[in-house]
């Protein structure tokens, strides 16, 4: 609901009625102020709270008790703002009695308590009309005689509790409904359904004050909601006379140190809802009423906005401790690299060194000896040849000379540990030389030995 | 400006609004923030990584030495085989009057020498050397060779020839013999640290 909503409530008290304007808002209702009057008829009023409750009690077996039995409990009933033609007042009263229907199912035998008199809108006249179901007192007795007769399981405070009980605290399992025709108390089961109740009719003012000592003894030992009107509320028309009197609160309050008291704006709330009527009131547990304020959403967005913030600064020194974890690490490294790089360097020339040492060591052993090489290709030649010529030739030697027998030189050779294999390498042919005649030679030999090489 | 706005125009302005900032928000903080959050992730990994490197090489840092010593040790036998100076080319002057030295020491008459070019054995080892030609008797030869040989640098003598001079009249046989010759040079620009002590 979004702004006010402005409504009538009537209330029968056992000498007259009052008339409340009342403006409802989601927080709450606001009296604007009210009106007195004494009951038209009270002859005709009793008679009608008899045809009316049969009305109601048959409503009863097919709709919600809650809806029919509160807002006929309850002495208020929703007054709706009607718009109505202009007419005689008889005229008035019919069309209030056949609209009255579809407020409360009572039929046309509901009793008009009161109207206020159209003021003229253009050609229309508008009203705020009342409408009385019963006095509480006739309507409890008539309601249980009623239901008794037709084997109904009503009791009087099933015909509020069925609201009430949803305005209860949770773990509260006890009811006090106070009105200027009386206290009721209700105490429900764990399944919310009444368990039993009594009813303490204000009597002229003695029943109240008459409140059973063992009633109080039970409140002392439960949790008990009042709900009632909010005490010292007056009425700014009527010169602030109390809503009711709040002896009973005050008694109930003795009994009941924890006492917790419920204004009876809310309950009249409750009424309408349970009447059908569209919600006004917004009944629910305050954190979740205040979900659905200005305020409560300027909360909600405001914790949001903490929570996402806290998560942003979370992340944040999550990013500068890592910022700072890198910088350390990175300083250290800067510290070390000097002393890295002396041994790094170091390395270095080991490697430079071991390489230098391994060469060394390489071109030692591949040193050739050509003297070996040369005194064994002596002593292995026969002693008849003669060399004329020797070259290193592809990591051996050629040798070229003369020789009674070329195959001897090839065969004395390849006998050598010194050499490996012996071959001619070129024509074998006679010569007469200084000696005689001769075979001139030319052999090439592999060296075994790695001394030899090259 | 407020006041003519309706609530749903107020509503949807106060949105779009919201909208906007967010979108902005994370475009130009929150996105670049997330950038610099993964990069400073990246470096603390490689910070990471380098550090255990350099705890590593530094604590390998006595091995290190150990090696240095070994290797000096070695080196210390090896360097002065070979020839230790700043410029090959000096290095090949040597080797030239080491040979002349020898062939003088064996009755070696030298007919020819040719420098070859430096050549490079290994990471800090240059050789030089020389085509030479000599005569002499197989005594002389032999001796020269013997003396390369011996010497107290390493010389490798390769490509060798021998053969008889044309003018041989006398009873001693004539030897021309041609081969070349190599010595080996220390680069002292690269192991400048490497103690060689000459022998």
């Amino acid at each position: 609901m979004i702004g006010a909503e402005r409504s009538l409530g009537l209330e029968l008290t056992a000498s007259g009625w009052r008339a409340v304007h009342l403006e409802a808002r989601l927080g709450g209702v606001r009296m604007l102020g009210a009106v007195a009057g004494e009951l038209l008829d009270r002859e005709d009023l009793a008679q009608s709270v008899s045809y009316a409750l049969e009305d109601c009690v048959e409503s009863l077996e097919v709709a919600s008790g809650t809806r029919v039995g509160l807002a006929v409990a309850r002495p208020i009933a929703h007054l709706k703002r009607l718009e109505l033609p202009r007419a005689s007042g008889g005229q008035i009263r019919e069309a209030i009695r056949k609209q009255a229907a579809s407020v409360l199912p009572v039929g046309d035998r509901a009793m008009l308590a009161d109207y206020r008199r159209p003021r003229r809108n253009g050609r229309r006249r508008e009203g705020a009309l009342g409408l009385v179901a019963a006095v509480p007192e006739d309507l409890i007795e008539a309601v249980a005689a009623h239901a008794q007769a037709r084997g109904l399981d009503f009791a009087s405070a099933d015909l509020s509790a069925g609201a009430i009980r949803r305005l209860l605290p949770r773990g509260v399992r006890s009811a006090i409904l106070s009105s200027d025709s009386g206290v009721e108390w209700v105490e429900y089961n764990s399944s919310g359904q009444v368990e039993r109740s009594r009813f303490f009719p204000a009597g002229g003012g003695n029943g109240v004050r008459a409140l059973p000592d063992d009633l109080a003894a039970v409140l002392g030992q439960q949790r008990v909601m009042w709900v009632g009107p909010e005490e010292g509320a007056g009425y700014p028309e009527t010169g602030g006379a109390p809503w009711s009197d709040s002896e009973p609160l005050e008694r109930v309050r003795r009994a009941a140190p924890g006492l917790q008291a419920l204004v009876f704006a809310p309950a009249y709330g409750a009424a309408l809802e349970a009447v059908g009527v569209r919600p006004l009131f917004d009944l629910r547990p305050e954190r979740l009423q205040q979900r659905e304020t200005a305020a409560g959403r300027r909360r909600t967005a405001w914790l949001a906005s903490a929570v996402v913030a806290a998560a942003i600064v979370y992340w944040l020194a999550g990013v500068l401790g890592l910022r700072s974890e890198v910088a350390a690490l990175e300083r250290e490294a800067e510290v070390l690299q000097p002393q890295v790089d002396v041994v790094l360097q170091m390395r270095e020339r080991i490697d430079e060194a071991v390489q230098l040492a391994g060469d060394l060591v390489r071109l030692e052993a591949e040193q050739p000896r050509w003297t070996a090489v040369l005194a064994e290709l002596a002593v292995a030649l026969p002693a008849d040849a003669y060399v004329t010529a020797v070259s290193q030739r592809n990591g051996g030697l050629l040798v070229e000379g003369y020789t009674e027998s070329a195959s001897g030189v090839v065969e004395a050779l390849d006998d050598s540990q010194v050499f490996g294999s012996a071959r001619l390498a070129g024509p074998v042919s006679r010569e007469n030389v200084a000696g005689g005649e001769r075979e001139r030679f030319t052999v090439e030999v592999t060296l075994a030995l790695s001394g030899g090489r090259r | 400006m407020r006041a003519s706005l309706s609530y749903r125009d107020r509503r949807a302005a106060i949105g779009g609004t919201i909208g906007v900032a967010i979108i902005l928000g994370y475009a130009l903080v929150l996105r670049p923030l997330g950038s610099h959050a993964a990069d400073l992730r990246q470096r603390r990994e490689i910070a990471q990584e380098i550090l255990l490197r350099y705890r590593g090489t530094l604590a390998a840092r006595g091995g290190y030495q150990l090696a240095v010593d070994s290797t000096e040790t070695l080196l210390q036998w090896l360097a002065p085989r070979a020839f230790v100076v700043e410029q090959p080319g000096r290095a090949v002057g040597h080797l030239i009057q080491l040979l002349e030295r020898a062939a003088d020491g064996n009755s070696v008459s030298i007919v020819r020498e040719v420098p070859l070019p430096a050549d490079s054995v290994g990471l800090s080892l240059v050789s030089v050397g020389a085509t030479v030609e000599v005569e002499s008797d197989l005594r002389g030869v032999l001796g020269l060779l013997r003396t390369l040989e011996t010497t107290d640098k390493l010389l490798h003598v390769s490509h060798l020839r021998l053969s008889r001079t044309d003018e041989n009249t006398g009873e001693v046989e004539r030897l021309r013999a041609s081969f070349a010759i190599r010595g080996f040079v220390v680069n002292l620009e690269r192991v400048s640290d490497v103690e060689t002590v000459p022998r």
